[in-house]
């Protein structure tokens, strides 16, 4: 029962976790702190590259920051407290590929903001990880990334319509900043079997 | 001294005319403006060769009445016949709009709503005054109002009484019946075609002294066009949810592209904030057990 054992240790407090939903709650009380870090395509094309990456902490209403960091608050406190690897990458390397993907796949998108692109990549890591945990929780884990993923591709071809209304401005959800996060989130799971994979193909590694 | 026949033909005849004049007193008002009109006027095959719309979200809408093209009064008038009321005054045009334009801000992908005075519509103005209110107003999809009104107006066997004179000033002889349609064709202006359509109707039924009439026909014929904008706005309602899912199911048919300069964001759903609230109770709960 080592994994059961690995599962329930006293992890130390989720430190990384709090950071990340603390810098989007302070980016949402500091008065015109958005302004400056908002995801802004003519900023950044004009320089502000900046914004690719703090773009994912600013958000346009309550409901919306609530919503986002609740969910990546409970999701990253799950992972640090069961001592998942690599969750500091998922952090840093997934607001980067969410910021470069929405660049880079949708022109018409002038303003972006919202933490859940990835609270989305802490869920499906979350899940991945879980699945290689026993007992029920993998079922659990199963259950949810199925039906996380189910979602997000549904999200991503029913989109037509799917506006919401903020302070009175259509708000266009944007589910490609999922995909990115849950993407990203296969691709840190995937990287110890892959560089395993590669040390056991290189002659006089392993030997 | 007069025989006693002699009053008994006159008053025969009395009633005979009084009879006649009763059975002719029906009147027909009729006020309408017609969208094939306003389009293609003067063709009498109106095809157009309507592109494929892309609708570019969120949309910009326009409200329109389209120009009205026909007023006319049928039937026996008296001295006591009312006047003929007046078509849709503008004020009652624009609250009209209004009501319907409310309808359609609450939808997120609506961006702004314009309320376009007829001043801005010329009779038979076509696409061409289409195009002109597109630039003018910076809108993408308008929706063309369109009216139909009929009122008709019959005399009771109360207005007997209107022989003692009296009778005109205090009683209700005058019997009217307003029909009215109000129509709404949603067209994305640039490739001329039209999304959806949906209709409102009303009928009042009222009742006035041959002097009041007049004043009677027009209050019916503002409430009846309140009426059927409120039938009107149910009836969109239902069109427009048609009108997304035949969008996403017919993509062929409609291309949706998100307007250059949208603002957009990443937002988790309940669904998903409680599933990981769910995983989060398991694994509290997890932990208290195993300690």
């Amino acid at each position: 029962m080592a994994t059961q054992k690995s599962q329930l240790r006293d992890s130390p407090n989720p430190v990384w976790t709090l950071m990340v939903v603390a810098a989007g709650i302070l980016a949402y009380v500091v008065p015109n702190s958005a302004s400056l870090i908002v995801y802004d395509r003519a900023a950044i094309l004009s320089g502000e590259v900046w914004r690719l990456i703090t773009g994912n902490w600013v958000h346009f209403s309550l409901s919306h920051l609530v919503y986002d960091s609740a969910t990546l608050g409970i999701a990253g406190w799950m992972i640090e407290r069961r001592g998942y690897p690599y969750y500091k990458s998922l952090y840093i390397i997934s607001p980067i590929l969410i910021g470069a993907g929405l660049l880079a796949a949708q022109p018409n998108l002038q303003f972006y903001g919202g933490l859940s692109g990835i609270a989305c990549g802490a869920v499906v890591y979350l899940t991945l990880q879980g699945l290689r945990d026993a007992g029920p929780w993998r079922w659990i884990c199963l259950t949810v990334l199925l039906l996380t993923t189910g979602k997000i591709i549904l999200e991503s071809a029913m989109n037509a319509f799917a506006f919401v209304k903020v302070d009175d401005a259509p708000f266009a959800p944007v589910p490609l900043s999922h995909v990115l996060g849950g993407m990203t989130a296969l691709l840190i799971f995937c990287w110890p079997f892959a560089r395993d994979l590669m040390r056991l193909k290189t002659p006089g590694v392993g030997s | 001294m007069k025989p006693a026949r002699y009053y008994f033909i006159t008053a025969g005849l009395l009633i005979v005319v009084a009879g006649l004049s009763i059975s002719c007193a029906t009147q027909r008002q009729h006020h309408n403006s017609s969208v094939v009109d306003y389009l293609y006027p003067g063709k009498s095959d109106p095809i157009e060769n309507a592109a494929i719309p892309v609708l570019s979200l969120p949309i910009k809408v326009g409200i329109a009445f389209v120009p009205g093209s026909e007023q006319s009064r049928t039937g026996f008038t008296t001295n006591f016949s009312a006047p003929m009321t007046p078509p849709l005054p503008e004020k009652e045009k624009i609250a009209l709009m209004k009501e319907i334009g409310d309808n359609f801000k609450k939808y997120p992908f609506v961006k702004s709503i314009e309320l376009i005075p007829s001043a801005y519509l010329r009779p038979g103005g076509s696409f061409t005054n289409l195009d002109q209110l597109r630039t003018m107003f910076g809108v993408d999809v308008i929706a063309l109002l369109s009216y139909d009104q009929v009122q008709f107006t019959d005399e009771g066997m109360l207005s007997m009484s209107y022989w003692t004179l009296a009778g005109a000033y205090v009683v209700r002889g005058e019997k009217d019946d307003t029909n009215t349609m109000v129509d709404a064709a949603v067209y994305h202006i640039q490739s001329r075609k039209m999304l959806f359509r949906a209709p409102g109707i009303s009928q009042i039924k009222g009742s006035a002294t041959p002097v009041n009439l007049s004043e009677q026909l027009r209050t019916d014929s503002t409430a009846s066009f309140h009426e059927a904008a409120k039938d009107l706005v149910v009836n969109l309602q239902e069109q427009l949810e048609l009108f997304q899912e035949k969008v996403k199911t017919s993509p062929e048919e409609f291309k949706v592209v998100q307007r250059p300069g949208s603002t957009g964001g990443g937002g988790i759903d309940p669904f998903v904030l409680i599933l990981v609230s769910g995983m989060g109770a398991y694994s509290l709960w997890q932990r208290k057990n195993h300690n």
